[in-house]
């Protein structure tokens, strides 16, 4: 499917594909397809699996008494008219922007190649049993928790005749709330089927999730003994199964020969990221999910536009956040496929095809891989976030930002060098995000500011140029100050570490100039913090105004 | 767009409340957003940056920064110092609110005021810039004797001139396609837990004190003297996890900002030392068994809670607590004692359950998600809840809820019409 948008003063048309790629095929994606399905995308839902089963893949949760719910679920997706889908397949190549994505699909020895508006990556977590971390081996009365899992599903007769189950978790591992939940999960299972002993050997709780404390203060009513630890249990599996602790309750040494241990599953970021995030050019963050850990990357945002990522693509989160983040994906979808929103703004950056040279230095700095090419670099502007590292970085000045361009900020800054009886002139760039709101909030809390700060607007601290500064001093200002963000807190990723790398470059061509660099400063300030603003703006002013008089 | 010619009532302007608008919003949807207070922004936009050499993601920036994109759009219609009164049909709902009297006309007057009756806290300001109005008649006040008139009599003596407003509390009928119920929580009052001396011992402090506080100044300080400590400690899960009180559950942020404030103060001041008084240390996010481990090197964990918490000279504070391996009594002093409030049902829960016949949990939040894989749907067809109104979360997780809560408000609208 694709539909047309009309182009107005301030849009251009485009054609969007409305048919969107799901990664995955656990509970997550098939939501995902469901809901992306309900508000009329078609859908690719592309999974390495034989079949959409129920249960579905390795989920991130217990089904519990959701059962009926995504067994339906399945089925729906299953026959939706809207919802093709692919067993047995990877991404193998992607290519193209938002709107207009090209994907191959690896299907058993085929590829399959389609055209999406939209990529949505929904795997499920890869589950690796930590038994090694314990020194321990997998035997008849040393199992993971997968396969504790398969012998209850199975009603396993093995189980039967253990009267008593022990379990260890969080010390081969920092816990989640996904490993307490699947803990307890387990002990009550073990203990609905008949009558066991359960004995929990844990170092933290991680109880901090939806129903979690309700779902523990209910697994310890039914009898289950849990000891909080700080240090792991010596373990012996050599001649018998014995477990030696101290129980910090009762302040004692306690012996436990259980006739079967759990040993703890790490829930790690599903395998598929990286090679997912390789093809799609995603920046991924810690432990292998696919969204920088910076909150600025709300929800399902990652640092593209037009991919989104769900569930545990994304971070430790359960089934019921899993959903959420399916919904949330859909909406994010339409927000940018349908109709009216896909109005192209005018404000991003543009190049000119004239001057471009093509050395694909734009292509490397776009954190948002909003740019491509045919003869000439090409920005995408639904892709593109505005953000000028581009521009900053391209050798040939060929790439304007709107409102940012390099005449406009020339004559901000001419203005502001200039303008101001009371010396010393701080021309300030200040990043949009960060450094300006707190600049604002400094003003309206009555923070003190020197007499000659000129605040300069930026859409983001990397975009400042050398130039920039250096036409600052020369425009004849006392000294200049770029304000980024913090580190890790960037909106658009890393602008701020290019801000603070021309800051230095800058200082060294002061140097030798035989300008002192101590004129220049780099800081870095949260949005919410005008007095922090207020202190580095009234330090830079004091070093000022102490040069002027030695 | 889905959701355009429909109007949705938003009740609460914290993050939850701000993000659920901004989303409707953008999805072309008219918002009615009724705020109770003076002010948008809720708790988190009170908190302060807990970066050190780099973001620790609080998420505090994040609320300043969704207030801004708020103030900006001109789809949201914001009602202040405004409650639900009433909600009247099904499916289609009408809506009334309580809007209490703005009491001086503008921003201006009340500036002056402001700076010239600093002292009385007659008038107060907002956190932010993108508070507008900026300043507001402190509620506090007018809850006291008089009300009203004894303020307005104080703004004349102190501002003659000021144009006051002889408004009436108004009532306004709002009519609303969708309700999407954003309206937090109540910190815990520390004073519940008297043997630690809240409210008595000056440098006893709960943890919404100091993030006010870091959001002030920039630092963490102690109110006796306004220095920074020396020696800090942390008790948490103070008013969370605790059966007798009735509050059984985890309040899944105190963990987090309690150890983020640790670090922020002791990148400033290195020679500070923190001991955190815990039960289970909860997951702060992605980067968190990083951040753990460095907290393991940088500060002292004590796995054990303590009972009390006695004045000392200097305005120290001794607590005693018993050694988790021996169980014998400890105590030690510390500059500052700081309380790890939790998150607590918000008391007006019961008449807002009431009034929109959505029913609250054995908490006291509303009971959207439990059990349930729609987390944001209520009972009520039409009414969607999102945020800490119904259970603890953080900035971060509530705005995650609160995307979700507009989420299914559209699909609800599109459905309806
Ligand atoms: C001490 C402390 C520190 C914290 N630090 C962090 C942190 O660093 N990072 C983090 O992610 N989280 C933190 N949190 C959690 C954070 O405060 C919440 O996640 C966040 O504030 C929830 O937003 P909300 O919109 O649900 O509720 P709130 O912030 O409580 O906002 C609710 C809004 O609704 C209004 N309201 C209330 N009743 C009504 C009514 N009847 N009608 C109309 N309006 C009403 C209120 O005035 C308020 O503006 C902290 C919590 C505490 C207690
Ligand atoms: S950086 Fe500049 S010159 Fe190089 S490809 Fe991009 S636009 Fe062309
Ligand atoms: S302005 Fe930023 S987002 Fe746009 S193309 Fe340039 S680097 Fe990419
Ligand atoms: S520490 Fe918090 S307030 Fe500071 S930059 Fe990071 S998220 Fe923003
Ligand atoms: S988050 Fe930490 S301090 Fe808060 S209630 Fe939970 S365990 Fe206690």
């Amino acid at each position: 499917m694709t539909r047309e948008t009309v182009g107005t003063a301030s849009t251009k048309t485009i054609s969007l594909s409305t048919d969107v790629l799901v990664l995955g095929g656990g509970y997550t994606a098939i939501k995902c397809a469901a809901a992306l399905s309900k508000r009329g995308f078609g859908v690719f839902l592309a999974h390495p699996g034989e079949d959409l089963v129920h249960p579905a893949g390795p989920a991130g949760a217990p089904a519990g008494d959701w059962e009926p719910e995504l067994a339906e679920l399945v089925d729906h997706v299953r026959q939706d008219k809207n919802i093709i889908v692919f067993d047995r397949a990877r991404l193998k190549k992607a290519a193209g922007m938002p709107g207009d994505f090209s994907v191959t699909l690896r299907k058993g020895d085929a590829d399959v190649v389609r055209t999406v508006g939209a990529v949505v990556v929904a795997p499920e977590f890869d589950k690796k049993s930590l038994h090694e971390k314990y020194g321990l081996s997998l035997s008849d009365n040393v199992v993971t928790q997968s396969t504790l899992d398969a012998m209850l599903e199975a009603d396993d007769p093995v189980l039967s005749g253990k009267g008593s189950v022990a379990f260890v978790a969080g010390f081969a591992q920092e816990g989640t709330t996904l490993l307490v939940e699947r803990v307890l999960t387990q002990v009550r299972r073990l203990k609905k089927r008949r009558s066991v002993d359960v004995y929990v050997i844990i170092g933290n709780i991680n109880l901090a999730a939806e129903g979690l404390d309700r779902l523990y203060a209910m697994a310890r009513e039914e009898g289950a003994l849990y000891f909080k630890l700080n240090e792991p249990p010596e373990i012996s599996q050599d001649p018998v199964l014995s477990l030696v602790f101290r129980d910090p309750v009762l302040r004692r040494k306690m012996l436990l020969e259980p006739d079967l241990l759990v040993v703890e599953e790490q829930f790690a970021a599903p395998e598929q990221n990286r090679s997912v995030a390789r093809l799609l050019l995603l920046k991924a963050g810690p432990s292998g999910f696919l969204q920088p850990d910076n909150v600025h990357f709300s929800s399902v945002r990652t640092t593209r536009e037009g991919i989104f990522a769900a569930g545990p693509a994304r971070g430790y989160l359960d089934l019921p956040q899993g959903f959420m983040d399916a919904e949330n994906a859909a909406m994010a979808v339409e927000d940018i496929l349908d109709e009216g929103k896909a109005e192209v703004p005018a404000q991003t950056a543009e190049v000119d095809r004239d001057k471009c040279a093509i050395c694909l230095t734009c292509f490397r700095v776009c954190p948002h891989g909003a740019v491509s090419w045919d003869d000439k670099a090409k920005i995408s502007p639904l892709a593109c976030q505005a953000c000028g590292l581009c521009a900053s970085e391209c050798p040939q000045e060929a790439i304007q930002v709107h409102g940012f361009s390099d005449r406009e900020l020339e004559g901000r800054i001419a203005g502001a060098a200039k303008d101001g009886a009371e010396a010393p002139t701080i021309v300030a760039f200040l990043c949009k995000n960060s450094a300006w709101p707190a600049w604002e909030a400094a003003r309206a809390m009555d923070h003190p500011l020197p007499g000659g700060f000129k605040p300069i607007l930026v859409p983001c601290a990397g975009e400042v140029d050398v130039d920039y500064i250096l036409d600052a001093f020369v425009q004849g200002a006392d000294g200049v100050l770029a304000a980024a963000c913090h580190a890790g807190n960037c909106r658009f990723h890393q602008g701020n570490r290019y801000a603070a790398r021309r800051v230095d470059n800058a200082k060294r061509l002061l140097s030798e100039a035989g300008i002192d660099p101590q004129r220049l400063a780099f800081a870095r300030v949260a949005a919410n913090m005008g007095v922090e603003f207020s202190r580095i703006a009234m330090q830079m002013h004091e070093r000022l105004e102490k040069r002027k008089k030695t | 767009m889905s959701g355009h010619g429909k109007r949705v009532l938003v009740l609460g302007g914290g993050i939850a409340g701000l993000y659920a608008a901004k989303v409707l919003a953008g999805h072309g949807t008219a918002v009615d957003l009724v705020e109770k207070s003076g002010f948008l922004g809720g708790h988190g936009l009170q908190y302060g940056c807990k970066a050190g050499a780099a973001c620790e993601k609080c998420g505090a920036c994040t609320v300043e920064q969704i207030l801004a994109d708020v103030a900006a759009e001109p789809r949201i219609t914001v009602h202040l110092r405004a409650e639900l009164a009433g909600v009247e049909g099904n499916g289609r709902f009408s809506a009334t609110i309580r809007q209490r009297p703005r009491l001086l006309h503008d921003d201006a007057d009340l500036a002056a005021c402001y700076k010239k009756t600093g002292g009385q806290r007659l008038v107060v300001r907002g956190w932010s810039p993108n508070n507008r109005p900026f300043y507001a008649v402190n509620p506090g006040k007018l809850s006291e004797e008089g009300g009203a008139e004894k303020v307005l009599g104080l703004v004349e003596q102190a501002c003659p001139g000021a144009a006051a407003v002889d408004g009436e509390e108004a009532e306004k009928t709002l009519p609303a396609d969708a309700i999407i119920v954003a309206t937090g929580f109540a910190p815990f009052d520390a004073c519940k837990k008297p043997t630690y001396g809240y409210g008595k011992i000056p440098n006893v402090v709960t943890g919404l004190e100091v993030e006010r506080g870091l959001r002030a100044e920039g630092r963490v300080l102690r109110p006796s003297d306004g220095e920074p400590p020396k020696k800090a400690a942390f008790i948490q899960c103070v008013g969370s996890r605790d059966i007798a009180l009735g509050n059984p559950w985890c309040s899944r942020v105190c963990c987090a900002y309690a150890l983020r404030i640790a670090q922020a103060a002791r990148y400033k001041d290195p020679e500070l030392s923190v001991t955190v008084f815990y039960m289970d240390i909860q997951s702060t996010g992605k980067s968190f068994p990083a951040f753990y481990e460095q907290c393991k090197k940088d500060l002292r964990f004590v796995r054990n809670i303590p009972v009390d918490a006695f004045p000392e000279q200097g305005g120290r504070v001794r607590v005693a607590w018993s050694h988790p391996k021996t169980g014998a009594r400890v105590e030690e002093a510390f500059d500052l004692l700081v309380l790890s409030i939790g998150i607590t049902p918000n008391p007006d829960n019961a008449g807002l359950s009431r009034a929109l016949f959505i029913p609250l949990d054995a908490d006291g939040f509303f009971a959207a998600g439990d059990g349930e894989l729609e987390r944001a749907a209520t009972i009520r067809p039409g009414v969607f809840v999102a945020g800490t109104a119904a259970g603890p979360k953080s900035i971060p997780a509530s705005m995650a809820h609160a995307a979700a809560a507009a989420a299914e408000a559209l699909e609800y609208l599109k459905e309806a019409s």
